[in-house]
């Protein structure tokens, strides 16, 4: 089935390079939700989100002779999506930082079954600096590796597992305080 | 206890963005795509100038100076013409201050005072005709002039429609390559 989708995706991009608008959409289509949730985890703003994305796949666009394969597509989409993310996050300085450590505590234990659980999690992550932020997004909403997000954001591998790291070891202690032991 | 890995991967499930999505995306595409937006190298242009809208504009152009020049060229030539033919009927009759001044410069062929009737008969009879001739001169200078405006002014016309006609064609030409 993947051996499939992945030889329909090399056929599309061949022809998409070729300037078949048809199967450029396709590939759009393929990889809309990646690029849009990366997108929207990082900026937590849908518009600005939408905006983003539209410009990577207009990148993606005039760049379509250099992809090679369906696995360099999807390796060049996250790592351009991570750096325009971060160039838009400094570029906008709009949403005020605040540190992990200034986050509110919130008030009661919450429930096991608590809605607000993710909510709160994302709005932890988001106060974080953008290279760390975009390490976790990476990490949770793509699920990679640590190495493939040092090749995607040209970063030492070193440096993203010590983001990884400390993020999470303040998320840890800033749940543990509410839910109890968090491993 | 709880594992903060699996409540991030829940946190940053994957999300969707609006149905509308591809086609915005595909319209930015279209209107970005090579062949609207890339600016042609200099042999392109050299050859974009033997096109047709350009060869089109360059042969009204011609044409229409083309009429220009022979309408100014007529106008002129019609000028020559009346002046040249108010240069001849000027030298076939003498100027009016000379026939008035012809009777009166020798004393002694003044006629005597009895028979003054008939001298002033024939001093008078020149002078009308001179001023009647004067007049259709005027009258045939004026008609030409008018005449050579009127040919003037209906190559000018002509000239115009052609623009105009051409112009439509380039555009058209151009809306339909669009």
């Amino acid at each position: 089935m993947e051996k499939e989708t992945s030889e329909r995706l090399e056929e599309a991009l061949a022809k998409a390079a070729g300037g078949d608008h048809l199967a450029f959409a396709r590939i759009v289509r393929e990889h809309q939700g990646m690029v849009f949730s990366l997108a929207y985890h990082f900026l937590r703003d849908r518009a600005l989100a939408e905006e983003l994305s539209q410009e990577v796949f207009l990148h993606l666009h005039q760049n379509l002779s250099s992809i090679k394969s369906p696995a360099h597509l999807t390796f060049w989409l996250r790592k351009v999506t991570g750096h325009r993310c971060i160039d838009q996050s400094r570029r906008q300085k709009v949403r005020p930082q605040v540190s992990l450590e200034d986050m509110p505590e919130p008030v009661a234990a919450i429930s096991t079954s608590d809605p607000m659980l993710s909510e709160k999690l994302r709005r932890m992550v988001d106060s974080l600096p953008e290279k760390a932020r975009m390490v976790v997004v990476l990490r949770y909403t793509e699920d990679m590796e640590p190495s493939e997000i040092a090749r995607a954001l040209d970063m030492p591998l070193n440096t993203v597992k010590s983001h990884l790291r400390r993020s999470l070891a303040m998320l840890r202690e800033k749940l543990s305080r509410c839910y109890g032991e968090v491993v | 206890m709880r594992h903060l890995d699996d409540e991030l991967r829940k946190a940053f499930g994957r999300e969707e963005p609006s149905p509308d999505f591809v086609d915005r995306v595909m319209q930015r595409v279209t209107a970005q795509s090579p062949t609207a937006q890339a600016k042609p190298g200099w042999r392109r242009r050299f050859f974009l100038m033997f096109e047709p809208p350009l060869i089109r504009w360059a042969a009204i152009g011609a044409a229409a100076l083309l009429l220009i020049v022979i309408g100014v060229i007529g106008y002129q030539k019609s000028r020559q013409t009346d002046d040249r033919q108010a240069t001849r009927q000027q030298e076939k009759t003498p100027a009016p201050e000379q026939q008035e001044q012809q009777p009166i410069n020798p004393p002694e062929k003044v006629a005597p005072p009895d028979k003054d009737a008939r001298p002033r008969l024939v001093n008078r009879k020149p002078k009308a005709r001179v001023n009647q001739d004067r007049l259709i001169a005027a009258r045939e200078e004026r008609r030409e002039g008018l005449e050579a405006k009127r040919k003037l002014l209906l190559a000018l016309q002509v000239t115009s429609f052609t623009l105009n006609e051409a112009q439509r064609i380039v555009r058209e030409d151009r809306a339909g390559r669009e």
